[in-house]
């Protein structure tokens, strides 16, 4: 071998050498330097585990801080198909593992066999839906390999149907009525996302928590209603409801001084953890939201204290103004209507024409204020617009104005008929007379306190003044005769309290337009007590067929303002009532 | 330049044979194997160290795991039974327990004025036929949530009315009827069977228990209850 073969043999081997040197750098430079960053995310993906942690929805609690609405944790069972089936099928352990989670989740084995070979290749599958932990943990401790567990928290009710047609009730997408949609931003809590690295046998490596982003719980929403009363002025009120053969009924309570509402019922009404099973109205639509904002109706003779204090605010009538209420009531277009009873003529004072409810009176009376100045009282009073509430689908009523009032609409709106309130805005104005003539914003929600303690969403305490001092009083006063003279004298007492309240009978106009019907809407609203009022009152019934004045109404108010004044523990009055001449 | 070497060969072969003895550096060199000895084993304490500590924080790892099971289970178990307080609280559970325990509100209100001590209304027993407010009306409120009452509370309701005319006997049956009830859950069932043991082993014992709890049932059991029952 020549000493230049030796040395060309050397060359190519030392060229090799460098060659797979250069090689191994540029992979070595690749892998730690370019592709480093994706390389140890794919490693870390393939130890890491990501996690939904949730956030939880929050609170509807009543001003005690009863439970009305909370989330509750619920589970899904799930299964791979695939797996649990193997290559065996349907065989006699698997039928004993499927009847092992049957007795536990209360479900028709069949049921399960048809969910697993429903598809038999896929590797998922619902076994069942929202199940408590209870369950949850009986059939995992069955540890059947290829079942799995998905957590679905749930909404519930404790409460049932007591205020369910306030708080309203989730869908599978989100709130769907209530103070549920109302407040949503408030309630709903944002879930986060966490990952660590587990080890092969699934234990996390300590130290290797990451938390991309915390969940976020829902904040409390406080409610004014208390939640005892609340379900005995539904029951009272379902219970007047039945015996007078209506077809529905609201409720409300109102305290004076802040426009609080402490109960607002329906009857009929949902019980939200049934929704399905909610009762459903004569068009066989589900009844689930509150009859109480969302429909208005002619209210009839309640409106009428509302036009006579604009009168007396006027300085226009005291009362007692004298009039004659005739029988009949001619219009200056040829328009004649009557009382509730036939009569003569009868001498009344103002106060007379309220205690009696004479349409005709309140018509001889009307006309000493402008249609404009009655249009700007009866808005004052919250009529025509929604209430500071602004519960979901509220109804602001119909308001026409003063320049569309026709030659029988002029006279008629003052005793509640051709124009319509909800039953809401009907405790406004009751709420107004016994405030001293200061109209508070009606209020619903007290607040949403967040998890972090700030509260939001408080509601506006500013007042509006409607009418004078001395005209609520007086008001309260005419409406006092009521129930010691008038109408309410056998049905409405409340031994030791003085309870003022006016009656209203309402015509029901037909669907057609073409009058009215046979139907009636009755109520019965007012104040107690009389001489220091605290509380306000309104019970309406829709269509009673056994009776169809306010006497329908009555006793159910009588029930629920008692139960009123003794839930929040208010003193017996003190002072006697005064004596006000109805006639002259 | 060559004797040396022939010289120092025939002195190797006349003298013993001599040694290289080690210079005092050489000497001070010798313990460092000592040093080597001290270092693998410093090395080997470190590593067993290591290892223990990598166990324990494993070990630690698998106890924070537990641990973390456990307090998902407890959380579980306060959501679970705050769900069932909340439930037993409901106004409507409460009401179907008071009426299946024969209690009927009293529509006949009254009212005790505390400026002068008077008492507003004509007081008046509470009776079943007044009607309204759930009793005999049933509860218009539904709640589908709501527990069922328990057969404990209806069967102590049952003792009382029965108490009229049954003997001794009418008191044992509804009492085993409550215990066995009672496995299912519930403090108030747990009062209700209380009432009936307590009413059952001994005369004196038995006047106390219905003295305390149903005015109605004293009246017509105080004559029945005493007569010895055995179990």
């Amino acid at each position: 071998m020549s000493r230049r073969r030796i040395r060309a043999r050397f060359t190519i081997a030392a060229l090799a050498t460098f060659a797979i040197v250069v090689v191994f750098t540029f992979r070595l430079v690749d892998i730690q330097v370019v592709q480093a960053a994706q390389l140890n995310q794919q490693s870390y993906d393939s130890r890491s585990i990501e996690v939904t942690t949730y956030g939880t929805r929050g609170e509807v609690v009543d001003e005690n801080g009863t439970v009305l609405a909370s989330s509750v944790d619920r589970y899904n069972i799930t299964v791979a198909p695939k797996v649990i089936l193997g290559t065996h099928g349907v065989d006699s352990t698997l039928m004993k593992n499927l009847d092992d989670i049957a007795a536990k989740t209360g479900q028709n084995v069949q049921d399960l066999v048809a969910a697993v070979t429903k598809d038999p290749g896929s590797n998922f599958a619902y076994l069942a839906k929202g199940v408590d932990t209870s369950v949850f943990r009986a059939v995992r401790d069955l540890r059947i390999a290829g079942v799995a567990f998905e957590y679905a928290p749930a909404r519930v009710y404790p409460q049932g149907a007591t205020a369910g047609n306030l708080v309203g009730f989730m869908g599978t997408d989100g709130p769907l009525a209530g103070v549920e949609q109302m407040e949503n931003t408030c309630l709903a809590g944002t879930n986060g996302t966490e990952s660590y690295e587990r080890s092969q046998d699934g234990v996390q490596l300590p130290g290797s928590t990451v938390t991309q982003k915390a969940a976020q719980n829902g904040g409390t929403v406080k409610l004014t209603i208390d939640a005892d009363l609340q379900w005995f002025v539904q029951q009272a009120l379902g219970e007047q409801v039945q015996a007078v053969q209506g077809s529905w009924g609201t409720a409300m309570v109102v305290r004076v001084k802040d426009g609080h509402i402490m109960a607002a019922a329906d009857y009929p009404s949902v019980d939200p953890n049934d929704v399905n099973g909610a009762p459903r109205d004569a068009s066989g639509n589900l009844i689930l939201g509150s009859r109480a904002f969302t429909n208005s109706y002619e209210p009839g003779s309640v409106f009428k204290p509302m036009a006579m204090a604009a009168l007396i605010d006027q300085g226009k009538a005291t009362p007692t103004t004298q009039t004659i209420a005739p029988g009949w009531f001619t219009t200056p277009g040829g328009e004649r209507f009557t009382d509730a009873w036939a009569h003569d003529d009868i001498r009344y004072t103002l106060a007379g024409v309220l205690v009696n409810s004479s349409n005709t009176g309140v018509s001889s009376l009307v006309e000493r204020v402008s249609d404009q100045t009655r249009y700007q009282y009866m808005q004052k009073f919250g009529i025509g617009t929604t209430t500071a509430v602004h519960f979901p689908g509220e109804d602001k009523g119909i308001l026409r104005p003063a320049s569309q009032w026709d030659d029988l609409s002029r006279y008629e709106i003052g005793f509640g008929q051709g124009v319509t309130a909800t039953s809401a805005q009907v405790a406004g104005i009751y709420q107004t007379f016994g405030n001293g003539g200061v109209r508070m914003p009606l209020t619903l929600v007290e607040g949403c306190e967040h998890p972090d303690g700030i509260v939001t969403d408080v509601p506006s305490t500013q007042g509006t003044r409607v009418v004078a001092q001395k005209t609520a009083n007086e008001m309260v006063n005419i409406l006092e005769e009521t129930v010691t003279q008038g109408s309410l004298k056998s049905t409405v007492h409340i031994p030791g309290y003085r309870v003022a309240a006016k009656t209203g009978t309402a015509q029901v106009a037909l669907p057609n337009g073409q009058g009215y019907g046979p139907d009636h809407i009755v109520s019965v609203a007012g104040v107690a007590p009389a001489d220091d009022p605290q509380y306000a009152v309104v019970v309406t019934i829709g269509m009673p067929h056994t009776i169809t004045t306010s006497a329908a109404a009555a006793p159910a108010f009588s029930k629920v303002m008692s139960q009123t004044l003794t839930t929040f523990r208010v003193q017996p009055s003190t002072k006697p009532a005064p004596y006000i001449p109805l006639t002259w | 330049m060559s004797a040396l070497p022939l010289a120092l060969a025939r002195d190797e072969r006349d003298r013993p044979p001599i040694e290289v003895a080690p210079t005092r550096a050489q000497r001070k060199r010798r313990p460092r194997l000592v040093y080597a000895i001290v270092s693998v084993a410093g090395i080997a304490v470190i590593l067993l160290a290591q290892l223990l500590l990598s166990m324990l924080l494993s070990q630690g790892a698998y106890t924070i795991s537990s641990l973390q099971t456990q307090q998902k289970e407890y959380a579980r178990d306060v959501d679970d039974l705050t769900e069932q307080q909340q439930l037993h609280s409901s106004t409507q559970y409460l009401a179907a327990s008071a009426s299946a325990l024969g209690m009927v509100s009293n529509t006949h209100r009254v009212f005790l004025r505390l400026s002068d001590g008077a008492v507003l209304g004509t007081p008046q027993a509470a009776s079943a036929s007044d009607g309204g407010i759930v009793d005999p009306t049933g509860d218009l409120v539904a709640n589908a949530v709501a527990p069922k009452v328990p057969a404990s509370i209806a069967a102590s309701a049952g003792q009382d009315g029965a108490g009229t005319t049954a003997t001794g006997q009418g008191g044992a049956a509804p009492s085993g009827a409550a215990t066995g009830g009672s496995t299912q859950g519930g403090s108030a069932q747990g009062d209700a069977a209380q009432g009936d043991s307590s009413s059952a082993p001994t005369g004196p014992s038995a006047l106390d228990g219905t003295a305390g709890t149903d005015a109605a049932g004293s009246a017509t059991g105080g004559d029945v209850l005493p007569s010895p029952v055995t179990h």
